[in-house]
């Protein structure tokens, strides 16, 4: 009776060691707008160093996506203006909105990454 | 070096564990866990500040704790019983499927202020020349007056595994959650009312899911429990055990360190142990709180730039105290809160007033009621849009005083 229960008890950690493992397989699998951003970013975050200041511009105006797009970059610094001499700019594909074409006048594009969801572009003020 | 932090770690829990005294306290070897997280999480922090190696600190604490516990033989005297019955394999599946239900909530990064708060700080304290960059004023949404807790453990662990990844913060804040399960379990003494409590959790997927959100309102829910419980306790045994008066002002100083709340509980334990009893418990209350207000007062003065609710008032706080319309609008949130995700709260209230209880309300009841009050006062003077600050914030407020409120309940009712 006792080795029953052992054995009840034995099958019930490797049930829930599997259902355990599938849902963690499901966690890494998840698509949010944090992974969607990491994809872009990642080669520019190799080039950059992390005691670096860039400011951000999107043609989404959402604060959430600015917050998200900094949550990727930490430590490195991204502010949500365009004062530094280097810049992101962040296009997302699925807002028809674009950036004015006169804001590009003086600066010119460092890198450029693509991915389905944004478009990611590191700018340069010329001096 | 994961290997090496754990086994530091184990060493430091079963030297605490071997230092308190009363072993029939709820959980010790829960407290023992609780004072090694503050431990180490304040190891990192003086590594960080003054550039020490972290290994090195972790090491030498190694090799400290070992040091002690050969010193002073230690011997763990409870026998662990495993006896397999069907009570026990029944408390087994139910804590698998809470662990489960956490898992099924849990999402990459968390929601939102886990990302914007607790795991951009970590990310931050992951790089050793860069991590002050967080106290600036360019990111001020992200609240970089946060006490510290949370993002210093879990940069710790990313740093032992040499990586930044989101699988840390979710399995980090299963602790509290299994904490939480822990005492409440062992605060009735029958078996069968402990897996009808392990059952209400499993039930409320509510408080589930609030631990799988990622915040620091998690741990904070579990040191206000493990405060409470331990206070409970003291009381129960008239306060004999010096040792545990001390491990009482670590535990209720720990929350100061998690979130900024945690003033208010801390402040609220410290006036409700000065009043109802001498002034040499007090003292040995506050020594033992004295090292975490040191470093808790040391960051807020060197490096935590000003908190956005106290830098806001103005003039304006006068009419606002004067204001009955917020205090209106105050109730009809907090109400509508404990309906809809909280609604025991009601239950719980309604059988402690209507049933004839064999045991009394202690002073412990009052820390949880002034906290709700002093949380909910803190509302009416608010520089925020009150209406937005009450629909992002009350809930988890209630949280963190639920499983406190549910420990002193059972305690009563059973």
């Amino acid at each position: 009776m006792e080795f029953l229960k052992y054995i009840i008890l034995l099958i019930l950690v490797i049930i829930f060691s599997i259902l355990l493992s599938i849902r963690i397989g499901e966690i890494k699998e998840e698509k949010n707008n944090i992974t969607k951003l990491e994809q872009v970013f990642f080669p520019i975050l190799k080039l950059q160093r992390k005691d670096f200041t860039a400011s951000y511009i999107s043609n989404n105006s959402s604060t959430e996506l600015y917050y998200q797009t900094q949550f990727v970059f930490s430590p490195i610094i991204i502010e949500n203006n365009t004062d530094n001499d280097t810049i992101l700019y962040l296009l997302d594909k699925q807002i028809d909105n674009k950036i004015d074409s006169h804001f590009f006048v003086g600066k010119i594009v460092l890198k450029k990454y693509k991915s389905d969801f944004f478009e990611a572009y590191l700018l340069k003020k010329k001096s | 070096m994961l290997l090496l932090l754990t086994i530091s770690f184990l060493c430091t829990v079963i030297l605490v564990f071997s230092y308190i005294e009363n072993k029939n306290l709820t959980a010790p070897i829960v407290i023992s866990f609780s004072i090694n997280l503050l431990l180490y999480s304040f190891l990192y922090f003086f590594s960080l500040t003054f550039k020490i190696n972290s290994y090195l600190l972790i090491i030498c604490l190694l090799f400290f704790s070992g040091f002690l516990l050969i010193v002073n033989r230690m011997k763990i005297t409870q026998k662990v019983n495993f006896n397999i019955n069907y009570i026990s394999i029944s408390s087994i599946i139910i804590v698998m499927i809470i662990v489960y239900k956490y898992f099924l909530r849990a999402s990459k990064w968390g929601q939102w202020d886990a990302w914007a708060i607790w795991n951009l700080h970590a990310k931050f304290f992951y790089y050793d020349e860069n991590w002050h960059q967080l106290f600036t004023n360019k990111i001020a949404w992200s609240h970089p007056d946060y006490p510290l807790f949370q993002p210093l453990l879990i940069a710790l662990i990313w740093k032992s595994i040499g990586s930044i990844n989101y699988l840390v913060p979710i399995i980090f804040n299963l602790i509290p959650l299994i904490g939480v399960v822990i005492i409440l379990n062992k605060s009735v003494n029958s078996k069968v009312i402990g897996i009808v409590l392990l059952l209400f959790i499993m039930f409320d997927s509510k408080l589930i899911g609030f631990f799988a959100t990622q915040y620091a309102d998690g741990f904070v829910a579990f040191y206000y429990l493990l405060t409470i419980s331990l206070l409970v306790d003291l009381i129960r045994t008239k306060f004999e055990n010096k040792i545990n008066v001390y491990l009482l002002g670590i535990i209720a100083a720990a929350s100061i360190w998690i979130k900024n709340e945690g003033m208010i509980f801390f402040i609220i334990t410290c006036t409700i142990i000065f009043i109802f009893n001498d002034y040499k418990l007090f003292l040995r209350f506050l020594i033992g709180a004295l090292p975490v207000l040191l470093i808790f007062m040391f960051f807020k003065y060197v490096f935590a730039p000003p908190n956005d609710i106290i830098s806001g008032q103005s003039t304006k706080t006068i009419d606002k105290i004067l204001d009955y319309n917020r205090y209106l609008l105050i109730l009809k949130y907090f109400w509508n809160i404990v309906w809809n995700n909280f609604p025991s709260i009601i239950l719980f209230v309604l059988l402690i007033i209507f049933t004839p209880l064999k045991k009394r309300l202690n002073y412990s009841f009052l820390v949880i009621v002034l906290s709700l009050v002093v949380y909910l006062s803190i509302y009416i003077i608010t520089p925020h849009d009150l209406k937005w600050h009450l629909e992002t914030s009350l809930d988890r407020l209630i949280f963190q005083l639920y499983p406190s409120f549910l420990f002193i309940s059972f305690k009563l009712l059973t």
